[in-house]
């Protein structure tokens, strides 16, 4: 049976794709599941960098759509899970180096050796969003709760419709439970009144993101962050558990984290 | 009026466009596209050689420039200088910069080790997606940051940070050397060897200088 290609994107840039892209990879590939990831983004690739990857590249995505190399020679374990691969861009070209048709070719091959390929789509609605959606069979939709960013996912989702990937789902990203609480942010409710999609899942805004993708590891392997907490549980969404979406709760002060110690509280 | 720094002028093997070196390429651009305008169609069909006014010419700049004069009918031929300097194309040839065509040794057919003439010299910094192509020795006077690449079929020369990807001795010399004052490189390939840079930061040290020894390349300390 052939895997499943799944595309993140966003329209926005800056909303999180690339670090959801490597953390649910991450997330899937420690479920047991052989994973890769396709960093669509010719011309400004990151998800190398973020996965700590970087060193290792020597073929690329247009290397393989070009037939330099083969698509094997340009896959890259990652250093950490055996079943994680990366598919990396290439730095020096731009987004015309690759068709929607060599893409489409290239994730189906994919598919045939893993359980999911994601591919990592770059911001924008262009000839790079056009590549990454090209052999995708589902959507993830990232956004954060900002009405720039709302907007922008919901004319993605307008797009992804008209290429016939029905159903996207929705992640929402850096969510600040203490504003919404103040009332000061949007909620998830909010967002789905405005997007009308299914939700997969809520990302606590979390500094243990900045800290991980600065040191090239995904935050889910930190099983103390609740962001990684998150990603793992959007993974077994995938997968087809029915987990409820619960909104983070509050950032933990001394008493939530002692409460919780205690078993007070369950998250 | 000031003299115009677009200028076409027709020679024995067809159209010559001369452009002033000096003038940042966006404003040749726009003088460009006003001299086509103004001349309607007349030089439509036309193969139009290009002199850079000695300018190292981005690859995506060239392609620009390609595409404003196929918007006119006219088309591209090889430069008459092309720059060693792409931000993109795997594909493009090395090519000798302005004015080094007048080397008269460049590498022997047979032989992969450059002539020590044959040199770039560039005093820039390479960023990330640049890349630099060059069929001999280069010396950089700036830095090679992380994502810029570096290609040379002989010695690479870093008188800055090196933090991108060297490929020396890219056509098979097995002799070429990498050396850099700050001396990180992502990647680095020597010939057909390739090493990564090792996954735990070390702090760096001093000028280093890396080479084939054996079957593989080692990295030690330029000065002992």
């Amino acid at each position: 049976m052939a895997g499943r290609v799944i595309v993140i994107t966003s329209g926005k840039g800056g909303v999180g794709k690339t670090t959801t892209t490597a953390n649910l990879g991450m997330a899937l590939a420690q479920l047991g599941r052989r994973v890769v990831m396709i960093d669509a983004d010719i011309g400004l690739r990151n998800l190398d960098v973020v996965l700590g990857l970087e060193n290792r590249i020597v073929y690329d995505l247009v290397n393989v759509a070009e037939g330099t190399c083969r698509l094997r020679q340009a896959l890259i374990r990652d250093k950490r899970c055996e079943t994680l691969y990366l598919l990396p861009a290439a730095q020096t070209r731009d987004k015309e180096a690759v068709s929607p048709e060599q893409m489409r070719k290239i994730t189906e091959e994919l598919a045939q050796e893993f359980d999911y390929v994601l591919v990592d789509s770059p911001a924008g609605i262009e000839r790079g969003f056009r590549n990454a959606i090209a052999g995708a069979k589902e959507a993830l939709v990232v956004t954060t709760p900002e009405v720039s960013a709302v907007r922008d996912a919901d004319r993605i989702i307008g797009l992804l419709e008209a290429e016939e990937l029905r159903e996207p789902r929705l992640i929402l990203n850096r969510l600040r439970p203490d504003m919404v609480r103040r009332g000061d942010m949007m909620t998830m409710d909010d967002v789905l009144e405005i997007l009308a999609i299914k939700p997969i899942g809520i990302i606590p805004d979390d500094e243990s993101i900045i800290v991980s993708t600065n040191k090239g590891e995904p935050v889910v392997l930190d099983p103390h962050s609740r962001a990684g907490q998150a990603y793992r549980e959007i993974a077994r969404r995938l997968e087809g558990e029915d987990l409820p979406i619960s909104p983070p709760q509050m950032a933990d002060g001394f008493m939530g984290r002692l409460r919780r110690l205690i078993g007070l509280q369950s998250r | 009026m000031n003299r115009p720094k677009v200028v076409f002028k027709g020679t024995r093997d067809g159209l010559l466009l001369r452009l002033d070196g000096s003038v940042p390429f966006g404003e040749l651009l726009s003088q460009l596209r006003q001299r086509l305008q103004m001349s309607a169609n007349f030089y439509q069909g036309g193969q139009v050689r290009v002199e850079w006014g000695g300018r190292q010419v981005l690859e995506s700049e060239r392609r620009e420039l390609e595409r404003v004069m196929a918007e006119h009918g006219l088309v591209l031929a090889d430069s008459a200088t092309p720059g060693p300097v792409s931000d993109g194309g795997a594909r493009e040839k090395a090519q000798s910069p302005a004015g080094t065509e007048l080397v008269p040794n460049g590498p022997a057919a047979g032989e992969t080790r450059p002539d020590p003439a044959r040199t770039l010299y560039v005093r820039r910094t390479l960023r990330s997606g640049q890349r630099l192509r060059y069929d001999g020795h280069v010396v950089i006077m700036g830095d090679v940051h992380p994502g810029a690449e570096v290609v040379a079929a002989g010695d690479v020369v870093v008188l800055g940070r090196l933090q991108g990807v060297v490929h020396a001795g890219s056509n098979g010399d097995r002799r070429a050397v990498v050396v850099a004052l700050v001396f990180e490189p992502m990647q680095l390939r020597i010939a057909e060897l390739i090493s990564r840079a090792p996954d735990d930061a070390s702090p760096p040290r001093g000028p280093e200088q890396a080479e084939i020894r054996g079957e593989q390349i080692v990295v030690r300390p330029l000065l002992d």
